[in-house]
């Protein structure tokens, strides 16, 4: 299998004399055509690691290639190569669905002959030509997380950076984002790298994982790999295990410290 | 009204008193999208979705200036269309009216570019904390300030009253005379003394409207050079906002307020 992604002692520092390691010595592979989750709790580093690997941020130690291309030396290329859906994604909320796309397409530089065609495919796949005309700022959540994941495939990218695709979703749109994922996946062969804290997202789509912890990658491999690893029954088991949960005894110990009789 | 005007130009307090129209309207021209960027939404958001996308910082910025520019043309000018027609029956050259709207739209331009370069470095530093925010709502409110105490000051006459005064008056002028705003207001008074004269002033016209030039130039120049970090999401910084338990002052309001959850919403609601 051709490899995509490959970082080396990628490291991310932050603070006076770079006391914050929001990334810390991570070294990963990530490999053609698979669904790849990187796993943590908030705050473990995960956006970062996109950021990182989309060239939005700088490293401050280590080295990565995405596509062959070197976050440090070749930004454009990577960055041409790979769509992302970010965690907090902008929107401009007074343009319609299609401007939006027509917009995005020209960040990428898609050429205007096959842009139009382009958007009216991604419109019809994610179900959102009957809006195409109208402004974003009437469009539920669920339409907002699609527009945005089409906004992503727009340049046709080989790799899709998502960073928790499903986090601010209901059920529903939630299920109907994690179906066009895998989509993704199957059908248009995307290497799919995903950032989540939702074990059954993870659990459901990826086809390895790693779990980060404290800006460190403590564990990678399939589901049953990792929750083998660990000794447990579950991933969940797995991943409070490996990044420290709270001892169950701890939770409501406060109640009979505080709460009278 | 054009002859009490010709009278103001000619007056020893004009120069003075255009200088302050002018820096006011260049200040509320660079503080408008600083204080908007800190007050907005989604901004910080906006530049990610630019930074992934292959797109240089450079055209991100002459982007944001160039597609706002329109909004604030538009007040420049009506602002320069008012001058123009009560300066136009002293008898002003066509040239001399041409170089004041060259002069009045450089100043306008070269304000709001200062203002969206502050505002793109201010989004990604301050503006993605806690107290960013805070500070883009009181820059909103002090804005207003000063706007207000020159209209009072204008009504009731103490603004001339004050910049009869020499010692005021010369203060006013050394102050504002740095600012690039007060050259323009300096030729629009000289053109106004000598219609239809341009030899007259002929140096004066040729060191501010080149000294605009110059420091439009310059402002381009430096607000290109830090595009990289106007729009980057590189941590500025990682603090965090730590305040103590309430103090006296926020002890008696919640005690004025009942002291039970009314008093706490008080609190909180003057907190916010």
């Amino acid at each position: 299998m051709n490899i995509v992604i490959e970082t080396k002692g990628l490291s991310k520092y932050y603070g006076k004399g770079n006391e914050i390691k929001a990334v810390d010595g991570l070294d990963l592979t990530v490999y053609e055509g698979e669904t790849f989750g990187l796993l943590g709790p908030n705050g473990a580093g995960k956006t970062t690691v996109i950021r990182l690997l989309n060239c939005i941020i700088k490293p401050s130690g280590g080295s990565a290639t995405v596509k062959g291309y070197d976050i440090r030396e070749q930004p454009d290329d990577v960055k041409r190569v790979t769509g992302m859906l970010a965690e907090s994604p902008g929107l401009y909320e007074k343009l319609s669905g299609y401007e939006f796309l027509e917009f995005m397409g020209a960040l990428y530089d898609v050429p205007g002959d096959i842009l139009g065609g382009r958007i009216d495919e991604l419109l019809k796949l994610f179900d959102l030509d009957g809006r195409r005309n109208h402004l974003i700022e009437g469009y539920s959540s669920g339409m907002k997380q699609k527009l945005l994941l089409a906004a992503a495939l727009i340049h046709d990218p080989p790799i899709v950076f998502l960073d928790e695709p499903t986090s601010t979703l209901d059920p529903r749109a939630a299920h109907m984002v994690k179906e066009l994922i895998e989509e993704l996946a199957d059908s248009a062969g995307k290497t799919i790298f995903m950032c989540s804290h939702l074990l059954p997202v993870v659990e459901e789509l990826c086809d390895r994982i790693g779990i980060i912890n404290q800006g460190r990658l403590i564990a990678v491999g399939t589901v049953e790999e990792i929750i083998a690893q660990a000794g447990k029954e579950t991933l969940e088991e797995a991943f409070i295990a490996l990044t420290g949960g709270v001892d169950n005894g701890e939770l409501l110990a406060w109640r009979e410290h505080n709460v009278k009789p | 009204m054009v002859g009490e005007f010709q009278e103001l130009l000619v007056s020893q307090i004009a120069v003075a008193l255009f200088e302050i129209i002018l820096f006011m309207f260049s200040a509320f021209l660079v503080l408008i999208p600083v204080s908007s960027a800190l007050k907005e939404e989604g901004g910080v958001a906006q530049v990610e979705l630019m930074l992934k996308a292959p797109v240089r910082p450079g055209d991100v910025l002459v982007g944001e200036f160039v597609g706002k520019t329109p909004i604030y043309a538009i007040f420049a000018t009506l602002a320069v269309g008012l001058f123009t027609a009560l300066l136009t029956p002293l008898g002003l050259s066509y040239v001399q009216i041409a170089v004041i709207i060259l002069m009045a739209f450089v100043t306008c331009l070269g304000s709001f570019w200062v203002g969206t370069v502050l505002a793109a470095v201010a989004r990604t530093t301050i503006g993605r904390t806690a107290k960013g925010k805070d500070i883009g709502k009181a820059l909103a409110f002090i804005m207003a300030l000063p706007m207000v105490a020159f209209m009072y000051a204008m009504m009731n006459g103490n603004i001339f009253s004050l910049l009869l005064d020499p010692g005021t008056n010369g203060l006013v002028k050394t102050l504002l005379g740095l600012f690039p705003s007060s050259w323009a207001a300096e030729l629009i008074v000289a053109f106004a003394r000598n219609p239809a004269n341009i030899g007259a002033v002929g140096m004066l016209t040729v060191s501010r409207v080149g000294g605009m030039l110059v420091f439009m130039a310059t402002i381009l120049a430096i607000g290109w050079k830090v595009t990289d970090r106007a729009y980057s999401l590189e941590p500025a910084s990682m603090g965090v906002t730590v305040v103590g338990p309430d103090g006296t002052f926020f002890k008696a309001v919640k005690q004025l307020g009942g002291g039970g959850s009314f008093g706490s919403l008080l609190v909180s609601s003057l907190k916010d």
